[in-house]
């Protein structure tokens, strides 16, 4: 075992404070959580796998219309796939209750001010239901869902999982060129979304999802990746049958040029670039380096710069791209 | 609506209407927050949405419960937890007379309702007297979480337009939107000197302007040394140069309180949002160590209310 890697439960304040975090998740996502069979999928459903990836696809692309944070991505893929879950429902009715979780979950993550409303929703996102539809699928929502909009999505553990990772091997990123944290979760939030968007991945729990992304990445460019997985796989309690399994889904689904190592990583990130560019985007997505200078202070390294550097800020509405470090663990204020 | 029996209007919320009513068959009192759905198209507003989602979830003896959702095509109503009532009232009440003693207890509740919502990585973001309940066993909850909003890692950019001006952070009122739980120990410290003064609010500012002069003739206006990177916020402006003024200077500022409770408030009310004391640290701090044990007790008293 390398000897600069410790347990994510190791002595350090940040480190305890994640772990925290982790158990928290875990349990909120044993209650949560059920498998969804993707062989009675279509039983349970009138809803076929395809008309679902399709809405989930939709909302990746509303999401980016509308310049939301990835959170909000995740949030309403996973309200959906409760609802589909919970209830019958009938493909038409598809696309309504689609718009109406995608704006329940940006009411409930994003800000007031970025949040448009259900006439710009109804316009712009081509739902083809009328607000009073909408306002009347919110309601039948959050009965179904009980009010509970908290759930755990795979990106609140890869959040976690990269953090405790990055603090546990600090020299991780050493080897690559060019790459920095912040870049790698950006990565790694994209590898997981295209995850999301295919029916596969229902079969595991978000945990699992997000080791799994953690891990293909890591084998890319990391001798010793078995043994931090295997310490991580032992904090998610997930057996190794059931990660291999979802490694190979991993494999899969996403191309060569989504799991980068070195170079490789400018190639697909300016084609990601373009591809944005293009679209309208108020909220740009927390990558590249600027979100490095906080995550050092995220690691306590350098940590008078990088405080500066927080603090520095400016968040000025249209160029929160180019001005924000918007990575870093905020729980850490919460010193004791 | 049938279940509960409305008896008086209590005041207007965030998004709503709040009245105190009886629950027909158990005869409890408890809170109604009503929302109207009908004056617009934004079918729930989100601060109910987030409010609901987060009290859902925080269940602490010093935040308010909320027991019940009722929601009609018309209206939505909140149940919550009655209390007798807020500190704003208690404020007027008290001409202006606070005993030490329960200063000193408000205060720590206050802490012990925060550094338990921090510790669920949620922000309340409206701290002020108007939202901090207090019942007749002289406790103290945390309401009114229409503004609150939860974190995680990483850390985004949230909106600058939170908090009322009198208990807002000079970080928010420079613009800054990359704030963290350092945003509600300013509040905590306002209300603080706004106890020991029984209801004498610490900054009444009359606009963001007033508001930065009146904080920094108190405490010193900070400089890129004090405070690095102050100077890069969005709407940073210079101001004139005030000098910190003599621990000395703090008894006539908060006349009631003593020493340790000056060093306190001290270390809560630090312009650099990093500087400023946390919520778990401030409990731990000196002038809590002759707190009346029953208050520093968290045995839950847990209502016997079921509906």
């Amino acid at each position: 075992m390398d000897t600069t890697m410790k347990l994510p439960i190791a002595s350090s304040h940040d480190a305890r404070q994640l772990f925290r975090m982790l158990e928290e998740i875990l349990h909120k996502e044993q209650e949560q959580w059920k498998l969804y069979n993707r062989n009675n999928f279509e039983q349970a459903n009138m809803v076929t796998a395809g008309q679902r990836r399709e809405t989930v696809r939709w909302f990746f692309q509303l999401n980016n219309h509308f310049g939301f944070y990835p959170e909000t991505f995740f949030l309403s893929t996973t309200m959906l796939d409760k609802v589909l879950h919970s209830v019958k429902v009938r493909p038409r009715f598809l696309k309504c209750i689609g718009i109406t979780c995608f704006s329940l979950a940006a009411k409930t993550l994003e800000e007031d001010e970025v949040v448009p409303s259900t006439l710009q929703f109804v316009q712009q996102s081509g739902c083809g239901c009328s607000v009073a539809e909408i306002l009347r699928m919110e309601r039948r929502v959050l009965d179904i869902l009980g009010w509970n909009l908290r759930l755990i999505t795979p990106l609140d553990f890869l959040h976690i999982l990269h953090a405790s990772l990055l603090s546990s091997v600090p020299n991780l990123l050493s080897g690559l060129v060019h790459m920095t944290p912040g870049r790698q979760l950006s990565q790694l939030t994209r590898n997981l979304q295209a995850m999301l968007m295919n029916n596969n991945s229902l079969q595991f729990a978000p945990s699992v999802l997000a080791l799994a992304v953690i891990t293909t990445e890591l084998q890319q460019f990391l001798p010793q990746w078995f043994t931090v997985t295997h310490i991580m796989q032992i904090h998610v309690q997930v057996s190794d049958e059931e990660l291999i399994r979802c490694m190979d889904l991993v494999s899969l689904i996403l191309s060569p040029c989504q799991l980068t190592t070195n170079s490789r990583v400018t190639k697909c990130k300016k084609r990601h670039r373009d591809e944005s560019s293009a679209k309208k985007r108020r909220r740009a997505e927390p990558d590249d380096d600027d979100v490095y200078e906080a995550i050092k202070w995220l690691y306590h390294e350098e940590q008078s710069d990088a405080v500066s550097a927080v603090t520095m800020v400016t968040c000025s509405g249209e160029h929160r791209q180019d001005e924000v470090p918007a990575v870093m663990v905020a729980s850490l204020a919460v010193a004791n | 609506m049938l279940k509960y029996e409305k008896l008086e209007k209590i005041g207007e919320g965030t998004y709503g209407t709040v009245f105190k009513a009886k629950n027909k068959e158990t005869h409890e009192i408890v809170a109604l927050k009503r929302v109207r759905l009908d004056d617009d198209d934004e079918g729930i507003p989100s601060s109910a949405l987030r409010e609901i989602c987060l009290l859902k979830e925080l269940r602490h003896k010093n935040i308010v419960r909320l027991y019940d959702i009722l929601h009609s095509e018309k209206k939505l109503t909140l149940v919550f937890e009655y209390c007798d009532q807020d500190l704003k009232k208690y404020f007027d009440s008290c001409n202006g007379e606070i005993d030490p003693d329960v200063v000193k207890s408000f205060m720590y509740q206050l802490l012990r309702g925060l550094a338990f919502c921090h510790g669920k990585n949620v922000l309340h973001r409206d701290l002020k007297p108007q939202n901090l309940l207090i019942n007749k066993n002289g406790e103290l909850k945390l309401a009114d979480f229409g503004l609150a909003r939860a974190f995680g890692i990483p850390v985004r950019c949230y909106s600058a337009e939170v908090v009322t001006l009198w208990y807002r952070p000079p970080d928010v009122l420079f613009g800054g939107k990359l704030y963290n739980t350092s945003i509600d120990m300013w509040s905590a410290g306002c209300i603080f000197a706004e106890l020991a003064n029984a209801g004498r609010p610490l900054f009444p500012g009359n606009d963001v302007e007033d508001q930065l002069k009146r904080i920094f003739k108190l405490l010193g206006t900070p400089t890129e040394e004090t405070w690095p990177g102050m100077t890069q916020l969005p709407d940073y402006k210079q101001y004139p140069m005030y000098y910190v003024n003599p621990l000395s200077y703090w008894q006539q500022v908060v006349p009631k309180l003593n020493a340790k409770g000056r060093e306190l408030l001290l270390s809560l009310l630090v312009c650099n949002p990093t500087k400023r004391m946390s919520a778990d640290d401030a409990m731990q701090h000196g002038y809590f160590s002759d707190l009346n044990p029953s208050v520093r007790q968290i045995t839950d008293v847990i209502s016997h209310l079921h509906v």
